[in-house]
């Protein structure tokens, strides 16, 4: 339990189906191509599905992505109780001592999950146009208290009647200082950005 | 108990103390994955208290319980080891680690009883597993929650857990639990007392069904449980 170096830690959670693994699947690489270390942690309300998709993605060998089941509670394995994903880390950590960055991924989760701070050392939200551009404005845990906010599937804006500068001004005001960024997570637009932000948040880059 | 033990208890057992239990179902999922059987819950509780938990659990809990009293860190790794070996299904053996050490990782900068630091450095180590039984025998100790007491505590434990998960498979309403709850209050008591008595040579348990249920999870297609 003890005897090792922690390992920063990044939690991301957001609604189903907004883009949490596509954006792990961009940053992941980005990160690599910085000469990092990476391993996700991924909480699937299925038998890993999210850890088995990252798996055949291929960029990261399949013990460096370990699905921990959630006993249909998504929220509660990142919040109440998350022994079994400090587990998880605690092995990561021990198996791999060069790593720097674990990545937790949520299972898709309500807009007022959050992150124990003994957890994730920082949390990123990820909404998505396509879920309602109202959803900044409903102001959500998720929302208002994340380290990081990233608006996805921003090119889908116009084909489901969605007002992305007034969603991206409703963040901008339910978060004041914290930072939103948007992307795109098919093309790549914007993983960038958030792999320059976790850089310099979490790693002192 | 006074009343500062009494607080202790109702902290130990609340279902807010995080041990990772909520992942955990004991081979409950695949028992109600099987769409072909009718599962009858109050007879599959009370077949893994009285053939499970009591002939195994709580008889570790117990002798782990006194090597605690003794202060004897080395007893209480033998203890953890013979739990180890005595839980057949793999997935419940790692459950009940995992669950473990989750407590001592918990309370590791809250409690500095010596006793309690040097089990915890002796489970980093990996002088034993660090089973929720023992774990649990030794903060009862210190604690000063008595024995008989803890011992139902830790069936009690068991029966939220295994109700909580039948309630969140969609197969038990919260109403139906809380009655089974008062349903199952006369029997943990004397379960409790048989075990307590009982030589640590003759833990274990026969519940061949569950058991094989247990092993079966790990190849469910699709499962929200670690167990």
């Amino acid at each position: 339990m003890t005897g090792y170096a922690e390992v920063p830690r990044l939690g991301i959670g957001g609604p189903v189906g907004s883009g949490k693994t596509a954006l792990i699947e961009h940053v992941v690489p980005y990160l690599q191509r910085q000469g990092k270390q990476i391993a996700v942690i991924t909480n699937d309300i299925l038998t890993q599905e999210d850890a088995q998709r990252l798996r055949n993605r291929g960029f990261l060998s399949p013990d460096r992505i370990v699905g921990v089941e959630t006993g249909a509670c998504p929220h509660t394995v990142i919040r109440e109780d998350p022994t079994m994903n400090l587990e998880a880390v605690r092995q990561l950590e021990e198996q791999f001592p060069a790593l720097d960055l674990i990545i937790l991924e949520s299972g898709g989760d309500n807009l007022a999950s959050t992150y124990s701070p003994e957890l994730a050392d920082a949390f990123v939200f990820v909404i998505d146009v396509a879920g309602g551009d109202d959803i900044p404005r409903k102001r959500g845990l998720g929302v208002t208290r994340s380290d990081l906010l990233v608006i996805n599937k921003v090119d889908l804006a116009p084909y489901v009647g969605a007002n992305l500068e007034a969603m991206t001004q409703d963040a901008h005001h339910a978060r004041g200082p914290r930072p939103v960024l948007l992307t795109n997570c098919k093309t790549g637009l914007g993983i960038q950005d958030v792999g320059a932000w976790i850089e310099r948040e979490l790693l002192f880059v | 108990m006074d009343d500062t033990a009494f607080i202790a208890a109702l902290q130990l057992t609340d279902s807010f103390f995080p041990s990772g239990a909520v992942s955990l179902s004991h081979g409950l999922e695949t028992f109600l994955s099987d769409q072909s059987a009718e599962t009858d819950l109050s007879q599959l509780l009370h077949n893994y208290l009285e053939r499970k938990i009591a002939p195994c659990d709580l008889v570790a809990y117990a002798h782990a319980y006194h090597a605690s009293a003794g202060g004897d860190a080395e007893r209480l790794h033998q203890i953890d080891r013979y739990l180890h070996v005595s839980l057949l299904p793999q997935e419940l053996r790692q459950g009940s680690g995992r669950s473990g050490r989750g407590t001592l990782e918990t309370l590791r900068r809250s409690v500095e009883e010596p006793l309690f630091q040097t089990f915890v450095a002796g489970v980093d180590a990996g002088r034993s597993g660090g089973h929720l039984p023992v774990c649990l025998a030794l903060l009862h100790s210190i604690w000063r929650i008595p024995e008989r007491r803890g011992g139902c505590m830790l069936l009690y434990t068991f029966m939220v857990n295994f109700l909580g998960a039948a309630i969140r498979l969609g197969r038990l309403g919260h109403r139906q639990a809380q009655g089974l709850l008062i349903h199952f209050r006369p029997l943990v008591g004397p379960l409790v007392e048989q075990a307590l008595d009982k030589p640590l040579e003759e833990i274990g348990s026969f519940a061949p069904l569950a058991d094989i249920r247990a092993m079966q999870h790990a190849h469910l297609s699709v499962r929200l449980f670690s167990s």
